[in-house]
């Protein structure tokens, strides 16, 4: 499996997706981050396990505490993901085309400075 | 190599901003629109199985934007978010938030400029911080792709 299909499994779940939110605002402790939500923090270790198996967070080690927070390369499998994203674009900016091709041609392109608005 | 008159380009630009840019054969008037006009809206911005079942826009400076569409299960998303200025049919900028969450939005300038007889298409999409963005792209913008979401959910990912 590569780094970007673990990233798509990671960011299937909408939980994992809320945490990644989380640790937008900065960095946060896993009872920090288990506090918005109704799961056990046992259940919220392994969705964080998912992430940083993923490469979207990683653990900060401090004494005992261990926060986690986004890694700052996370952007790029996501970016990459974004590939994607632009298919999903193009295909709706396909579709504005085919809406521009039929709209009627009370203010049809005769400058291209905007509409014509003749008064009679 | 094909020649792509359309030429869509999506940049990563800087640490905060999304550009996303298209041209088109029609005229910014015309392209202002079916980006403004709520029933031509709807033509283009459902997907096939992702109908609108709300699509409002008042584009003027205090005006807002709500579009809500819903997924095969039922469930459903929105954008939404103030219209902040408004130079039609030219420039847009309006603040956009994914399911009311305005913690973490974005600012997005569109502008429209003749490009021959033509238009071309600039929207820049501005996050709050690199994190946000990364965040955007991680949830936000992705979960609108319900579709995509439901085959990675069926996929089988060994432990």
């Amino acid at each position: 499996m590569t780094r970007l299909d673990l990233s798509f499994a990671a960011l299937a779940d909408p939980t994992r997706r809320a945490i990644i939110l989380k640790l937008a605002q900065g960095e946060a402790t896993v009872q920090d981050i288990a506090s918005p939500f109704s799961i056990s923090q046992p259940a919220i270790s392994r969705h964080l396990r998912v992430l940083e198996d993923a490469g979207l967070i990683e653990t900060r080690i401090q004494g005992t505490a261990r926060p986690r927070r986004l890694k700052p390369d996370a952007v790029q499998p996501l970016w990459d993901w974004l590939s994607q994203y632009r298919a999903v674009l193009e295909e709706q900016f396909d579709k504005l085309d085919a809406v521009l091709d039929a709209l009627p041609d009370t203010d049809a392109p005769t400058q291209s400075t905007g509409p014509e608005r003749s008064e009679s | 190599m094909t020649l792509d008159l359309t030429n869509l380009q999506v940049t990563l630009d800087g640490d905060t901003n999304i550009i996303v840019r298209r041209d088109f054969t029609h005229s910014p008037a015309r392209v202002w629109r079916a980006i403004t006009e709520p029933a031509l809206i709807r033509q283009w911005m459902a997907a096939h199985d992702h109908p609108m079942t709300r699509c409002e826009i008042d584009p003027r400076p205090g005006g807002a934007f709500h579009y809500e569409w819903a997924n095969a299960d039922g469930h459903s998303y929105f954008f939404s978010g103030p219209i902040k200025a408004v130079d039609a049919p030219f420039h847009m900028t309006h603040v956009e938030y994914f399911n009311g969450d305005t913690s973490a939005g974005s600012t997005v300038t569109t502008d429209l400029a003749v490009r021959g007889t033509g238009t071309r298409m600039t929207m820049v999409m501005r996050f709050d911080t690199t994190q946000i963005r990364a965040a955007a792209i991680a949830t936000g913008m992705t979960d609108g792709m319900d579709e995509v979401y439901r085959k990675l959910e069926a996929l089988e990912f060994p432990d």
